[in-house]
């Protein structure tokens, strides 16, 4: 490794020089039959430094880094490490040759101790019995060395995603890694489990390991990097060192035109109240209280978000609203009609469209195709289903429709499964569905989770434009920077209250963090929060 | 470009390497444990399952109630249920079925038949959905309670059909029923020759599969289903009642078991016999059924067929001699056991069937599949 980078606040002193790769891919093309994934693509890891591959979902870094990883064969082209050209039969080989991954979903035993998993398929063993002692020392010793701080002892399934996914890393150390390929790493984590991967990262670094990260979220590369390399539609835009770079040139290199990052719109004209709740009490799973005494409105044409740390009660809140959890005490009205206790579907019916946090849980079956995740919401409305038929005609029509306006991308089209869509068009998809039922009050909760740039800034347009159209929106978001941009009004929620809120637009970064972490002076009383509590009684709103 | 579609390759093909795979070891086993020849046995049986019209005959009879009992297993299986019970929802089939068969009198023609296998599914539909009713209710595990349901079924059974019983023929020394009406027996549609009657019980099975196949992929009843099956919670988000669902998909279950009871003592039967209850075993071959057939109505009359072939074929065994007494039907009992565990543990037979797909130039998964 050459001169060891010591310090990593500058940028200057990052790995670079007249470093030979240790890994270099050589115009690498990967056919699926008339679709090129990747095509003539040259990259190239130098020992010791972080490798940032960003590109738009779909742009091929999965392919790329699977053909890496041995599970798929380039139909063109040659891999080399340290010089010497290698063939890449399979993961297998792949770790043999140095090379570890970690995968967006991890691959864990969830009843297995985080030593369990680790030795998996390389375990120790004394006379044929599994040497748990000697695999706990020696991942314990790894854990030490690289500060990963994880507990070998522990069961998978007790421990925070973010130790899951240093154990995955620990995984691949144990079976001596000396290539690193994280994939999207922080898309599942909390703002502060990043900060630790950073500093995990920067560590591995400094001991010489080489990584390559997949992402596509600027600020991450901008804060890691040593080189970035841009993917574009299978092909390779190019590599440039991070310095000098600033987040609307790489967003520029990733989408192919300047990018708006910051969201253009017009000032709210606040109509009607729409969204109404009064004293709303929730309980989580555990029967604890997550929502306490909420009361807040959202009038139609305007942005209203929900700000807050993860874990503080918005998840159970929007849940309530739409129907999917009980409500303990309070009252939702939504435009002029009391739905608290209503089913899902009878809410739904009520006026609201819901873009939900987990898409791969409520938003939409995997398993289904295209079609029928376009008609999850209407299996009874009289334009598809007749006679309690579903009109295929009509099915395949609304699908298209949705695809086409919203620019999803689907391999096999309409018939393709929401599996096998992106992240980014799978939440396109959702967007697309839940705008198109015209609804009154339209509920975003974290729209742009793990969906990438030039997705994001579509998102943002359509939730500006709704709000335009006069349809009253509560963005639900953990990303400051998207409540900053989006909201016309912020209400922060704290341990299941509301413990402030602030004009969009007139609040800083600092303030709203905060009142975020519940340390912010601005109690409801003393600040213009009490104006909506005293707000005109419910029953005399005009329906 | 020619796109061979993995998916559908693998339903086909998985099944069929199950198979292949059970007889091979079949073979074995005839071969190391009895010395006989294995190609004889495999001769025999397959003469006795398709060799001739009255083995075809014998082969669609024994198919016809693990189809419906096959379907009842798919049908709760695609609304994330695992019915146990079909024995215990086709044992109140029957019972229903027959007992209108027994004492309804004079309805004309196909009514009375018609009207009995109403009866049965009926029946068998609320055993079923009342499994359904104690998860949603009290949050009852249906396979513990599908379970124990069939032992209450058959011990209903027992006691209206035992001696002096309610249903059981006044004055008779048999525990059974009454002979059933002439109407209320399911008309025979081929003889194939003097003892082998096929009826209409099969025509009826393939009709109610096509049924089901329309239900599952055509109408919103599916779509819930399916939807309910997969991911309660998107289903739930779509507006759905995962609660009626699940006792719907349990009712629709039991009739088909109810049905496949029903089927088997109306066209088959004379009338209906307490020594049937305990050996009914429609329930669980449903269950073989429902696994080969990949949970899909067509899959169904498929692997019905084949496993009611086997059957058949056990007797042709038998009946050449091909293997020493008694061991011909234990062997079809550990074929069909090999069967559902090879279905089971598919992923050996999913590379195979890769393999072969991409011997005949298959095309790769597509990009969407793969990319990031």
């Amino acid at each position: 490794m050459e001169s060891a980078p010591v310090s990593h606040e500058g940028h200057g002193a990052r790995a670079g020089g007249d470093a030979s790769p240790i890994l270099e891919l050589t115009g690498i093309s990967k056919r699926f039959g008339d679709f090129y994934a990747n095509k003539d693509v040259n990259f190239d890891l130098r020992a010791g430094e972080v490798h940032c591959l960003c590109g738009e979902n779909g742009a091929g870094k999965s392919t790329l880094m699977n053909m890496l990883y041995g599970l798929l064969a380039p139909t063109e082209g040659q891999i080399s490490m340290d010089g010497r050209p290698v063939e890449i039969h399979g993961p297998r080989h792949a770790i043999d040759l140095g090379i570890g991954m970690v995968h967006q979903h991890f691959m864990l035993i969830p009843v297995f101790t985080v030593a369990e998993n680790i030795v998996l398929a390389d375990e120790p063993t004394v006379g044929g019995k599994l040497d748990i002692k000697a695999a706990e020392a020696r991942v314990r010793e790894l854990s030490d060395k690289y500060g990963l701080s994880v507990d070998p002892a522990a069961r998978v399934q007790d421990i925070t995603v973010g130790q899951q996914q240093r154990a995955e890393i620990l995984k691949a150390l144990y079976r001596k890694a000396r290539i690193l390929i994280l994939d999207e790493p922080t898309a599942v984590l909390t703002p502060q489990e990043i900060d630790e991967l950073m500093q995990v990262i920067r560590q591995l670094r400094s001991e010489g390991m080489s990584i390559i990260m997949i992402t596509h979220k600027l600020k991450e590369v901008l804060s890691i990097a040593d080189r970035i390399s841009v993917l574009r539609r299978g092909e390779m835009v190019g590599t440039v060192p991070v310095e000098g770079q600033t987040d609307a040139t790489i967003a520029q290199m990733m989408v192919g035109r300047p990018v708006l990052l910051k969201v253009e719109k017009s000032e709210a004209i606040p109509e009607r109240p729409v969204l109404q709740m009064r004293g709303l009490c929730v309980k989580d799973d555990r029967l604890l209280d997550a929502v306490r005494n909420v009361s807040f409105e959202v009038h139609a044409g305007e942005i209203v978000a929900l700000a807050g740390i993860d874990g503080n009660g918005q998840e159970e809140l929007v849940d309530a609203i739409a129907g999917l959890r009980k409500i303990e005490g309070g009252q939702i009205v939504l435009d002029g009609e009391d739905i608290t206790g209503l089913s899902p579907h009878e809410v739904s019916e009520a006026g609201l469209g819901h873009i939900p946090q987990d898409r791969h849980r409520r938003g939409m079956i995997l398993d289904f195709d295209l079609r029928e995740n376009a008609i999850l919401h209407d299996w009874d409305k009289p334009d598809i289903v007749h006679h309690g038929i579903i009109d295929q005609n009509a099915t395949a029509e609304r699908a298209q429709m949705l695809i086409d306006m919203y620019d999803v991308r689907s391999g096999g089209g309409i018939k393709g499964s929401a599996g096998s869509l992106s992240g980014g068009n799978q939440q396109k998809l959702v967007i697309a569905r839940e705008i198109q039922r015209d609804p009154k009050l339209l509920i975003a909760a974290q729209p742009t989770r793990g969906v990438d740039i030039g997705a994001i800034e579509f998102i943002h347009k359509r939730l500006v434009e709704e709000r335009d159209a006069g349809t009253a929106v509560l963005l639900v978001s953990l990303e400051m920077q998207e409540v900053l941009s989006l909201a016309d009004r912020i209400v922060v929620i704290f341990e299941g209250e509301i413990v402030a809120e602030f004009e969009g637009g007139k609040v800083g970064e600092q303030e709203l963090g905060l009142a975020m972490i519940g340390s912010g002076n601005q109690h409801p009383a003393a600040h213009g929060i009490g104006g909506v509590l005293a707000g005109p009684a419910i029953e005399e709103t005009p329906g | 470009m020619r796109h061979f579609d993995r998916d559908s390759a693998e339903a086909i093909l998985v099944p069929l390497l199950a198979v292949l795979g059970a007889m091979l070891v079949g073979m074995i086993l005839i071969f190391t444990i009895t010395g006989y020849d294995p190609f004889a046995a495999y001769t025999s049986l397959i003469r006795g399952a398709v060799g001739s019209p009255t083995s075809i005959g014998a082969t669609l009879l024994r198919s016809t109630p693990i189809i419906f009992t096959g379907l009842s297993v798919m049908i709760a299986f695609r609304a994330g249920l695992f019915n146990i019970g079909g024995t215990g929802q086709a044992v109140m089939g029957l019972l229903c079925g027959g007992t209108v068969g027994v004492y309804f009198h004079g309805l004309p023609g196909a009514s009375h038949w018609i009207l009995a296998l109403v009866a049965a599914a009926i029946g068998g539909g609320l055993w079923g959905a009342l499994a359904g009713f104690l998860k949603v209710a009290r949050g009852a595990n249906e396979v513990v309670v599908t379970i124990m349901l069939n032992y209450v079924a058959i011990r209903f059974g027992e006691y209206l059909l035992r001696l002096k019983g309610p249903l059981q023929e006044q004055g008779s020394s048999v525990p059974a029923s009454a002979s059933f009406a002439d109407n209320a027996r399911l008309p025979v549609f081929w003889r194939p020759d003097p003892f082998t009657e096929v009826n209409v019980g099969i025509i009826v099975a393939l009709l109610v599969a096509g049924l089901m196949w329309f239900i599952v992929n055509r109408t919103s009843l599916g779509f819930q289903i399916r939807a309910v099956g997969l991911q309660p919670d998107a289903a739930e988000y779509g507006g759905m009642s995962v609660t009626k669902v699940t006792v719907i998909g349990m009712f629709m279950a039991g009739a088909l078991s109810g049905l496949g009871g029903a089927v088997a003592t109306l066209g088959e039967l004379e009338r209906m016999q307490k020594s049937e209850l305990g050996v009914i075993q429609i329930g669980f071959a449903g269950i073989a059924v429902a696994l080969l057939g990949r949970n899909t109505a067509v899959g169904c009359v498929f692997a019905g067929l084949l496993l009611g072939a086997l059957d058949s074929g056990a007797v042709g065994i038998q009946k050449d001699n091909a293997l020493p007494a008694g061991v011909a039907t234990k062997l079809i009992g550990v074929i069909q056991g090999l069967i559902v565990l090879f279905v089971g543990a598919d992923l050996v037979f999913r590379r195979l069937s890769n393999r072969i797909v991409d011997l005949f130039g298959g095309a790769e998964q597509p990009a969407g599949k793969t990319a990031t």
